[in-house]
């Protein structure tokens, strides 16, 4: 009989059962147990060969390719956490004077790195309009990442067609910003949301755009349905009395 | 001479600062957790499912499932040992589910693999074997391989990650090892396995048990 238990409650060998060896090799055997065999399946060739499979087994698995979370599986997943976000905030009484606060603040500290990067701002946006333009395809990491150098706003996302329309990188690049000061008086978001009929969601997102070189402010808005989002956009003008609708569309749903 | 404007990175918020400032109320806060840690989240994912649609699911179903129960974090674990077992049990929920149903080996080159770019076309091969191999194990087997010998975690956060003790962690990965060693035939004769009754190999002592 080989592999069995005899002194005490140490297993004997050669030869060894490969659920033994494998229970050794994974550190299961108690320290006691382990430390009896060492010296014997050190010195066992066939045992060695078993944890030399074990052990290259271990090496492929460790040389299995990297893999990275896709774009759309994000993007996907971080509008499904911005709905839940803005279904907490609507939850807990936060309303749009909150979004009016936040804007100002944002907007203070906005201006300034405008005045720091001004003029870098203006090429970088035209330069992102052209190749927008020749560059549909471009992914919306590559669109958000400013240029060397610059630490200024990211250049609006150029959009065509009538309807404002993304892909699911765009939409979550767009549910990541918040750039109320798009509109020429940020602190009447309120009342152009108003204006628009939007009395009771606040803003998941504001990003700045142009719609067929218009520039605008796109907001996405809850859109009623679980995975439903209203894409609104708005002229800078939008204001109390006057919604400046460039595009109203939804997306998801 | 063109000078660059040298940008002041912005203090980087640990991931318990995160956790803290979303259950404050911030609403990036999730999401910028969730970036910060999602290819890792989504290899355990992928890995234990097999399947691009059904991680997908899993990972969603996860990370909403994280957010609402954020408040529920202790400090004793780190987030992401938290954000793995919210994972890996959303993974597991779903191999039950489809546990009736025939297994889906992922492509060799598809959305969710990286391009193939060496040339040794044996690596390759022995690269797809290696992932068939492992969809033949049991998922806890199969799961608990991918956080230690393919993710690189120790046994001890698999075994929180798991929920379960750091023996059977261990064990698991030792009957999984074996059959994929035989699997991806390093073991060539397993006939060379001892005529052991089961039964007496229950009484040798084993941590953790």
């Amino acid at each position: 009989m080989s592999g069995g238990t005899g002194r005490g409650d140490t297993p004997q060998g050669p030869p060894w059962s490969l659920d033994l060896l494998a229970d050794y090799h994974a550190g299961v055997l108690d320290q006691q147990t382990a430390d009896a065999l060492r010296a014997e399946i050190e010195a066992d060739a066939a045992a060695q060969d078993v944890l030399a499979a074990l052990d290259a087994t271990r090496a492929e698995l460790a040389a299995l390719p990297a893999v990275s979370a896709p774009d759309d599986v994000t993007a996907r997943i971080e509008a499904a956490l911005a709905q839940e976000a803005a279904a907490r905030s609507a939850g807990s009484g936060g309303g749009a004077a909150d979004v009016v606060d936040l804007a100002a603040a944002r907007r203070r500290r906005r201006r300034i790195l405008r005045w720091a990067g001004a003029v870098a701002a203006g090429v970088a946006a035209v330069l992102a309009v052209v190749c927008s333009a020749v560059l549909p395809t471009r992914s919306a990491d590559q669109q958000a990442s400013p240029p060397a150098g610059s630490t200024s706003a990211p250049q609006p996302l150029a959009l065509t067609g009538s309807v404002a329309s993304l892909t699911p990188e765009q939409f979550a690049q767009v549910v990541r910003s918040e750039e109320y000061e798009v509109l020429d008086h940020p602190e009447d978001l309120l009342a152009c949301l108003q204006a628009n009929g939007v009395s009771a969601s606040k803003p998941i997102g504001a990003r700045e755009i142009t719609l067929d070189g218009q520039r605008a402010l796109l907001l996405v808005l809850p859109g009623g349905e679980i995975g439903q989002f209203r894409l609104l956009a708005v002229g800078p003008e939008c204001g109390p009395g006057n919604p400046a609708t460039l595009s109203d569309a939804t997306f998801g749903g | 001479m063109i000078s660059k404007v040298q940008s002041v990175p912005a203090p980087v918020s640990s991931d318990v600062d995160l956790l803290a400032a979303h259950n404050n109320g911030d609403p990036h806060a999730f999401a910028e957790l969730f970036r910060r840690h999602k290819d890792r989240l989504w290899a355990v994912a992928l890995r234990t499912l097999r399947d691009r649609e059904e991680a997908a699911d899993a990972l969603q179903d996860a990370m909403i499932s994280a957010f609402r129960g954020a408040a529920s974090f202790r400090a004793e674990s780190q987030v992401t040992t938290w954000l793995h077992r919210i994972v890996v049990n959303a993974c597991l929920d779903r191999v039950r589910r489809q546990q009736a149903r025939p297994t889906v080996p992922l492509p060799d080159s598809g959305p969710g693999e990286p391009a193939v770019t060496r040339d040794a076309i044996d690596e390759r091969e022995t690269r797809l074997a290696v992932q068939d191999a492992l969809a033949r194990l049991p998922a806890d087997q199969r799961t608990a391989i991918v956080l230690i010998d393919v993710q690189g975690y120790s046994v001890a956060e698999a075994a929180q990650m798991l929920g379960v003790a750091p023996g059977t962690v261990k064990s698991r990965c030792a009957r999984g090892r074996l059959k994929l060693a035989k699997l991806l035939r390093h073991l060539r004769n397993p006939s060379a396995d001892a005529n052991v009754p089961s039964n007496e190999k229950e009484t040798w002592r084993r941590e953790g048990r």
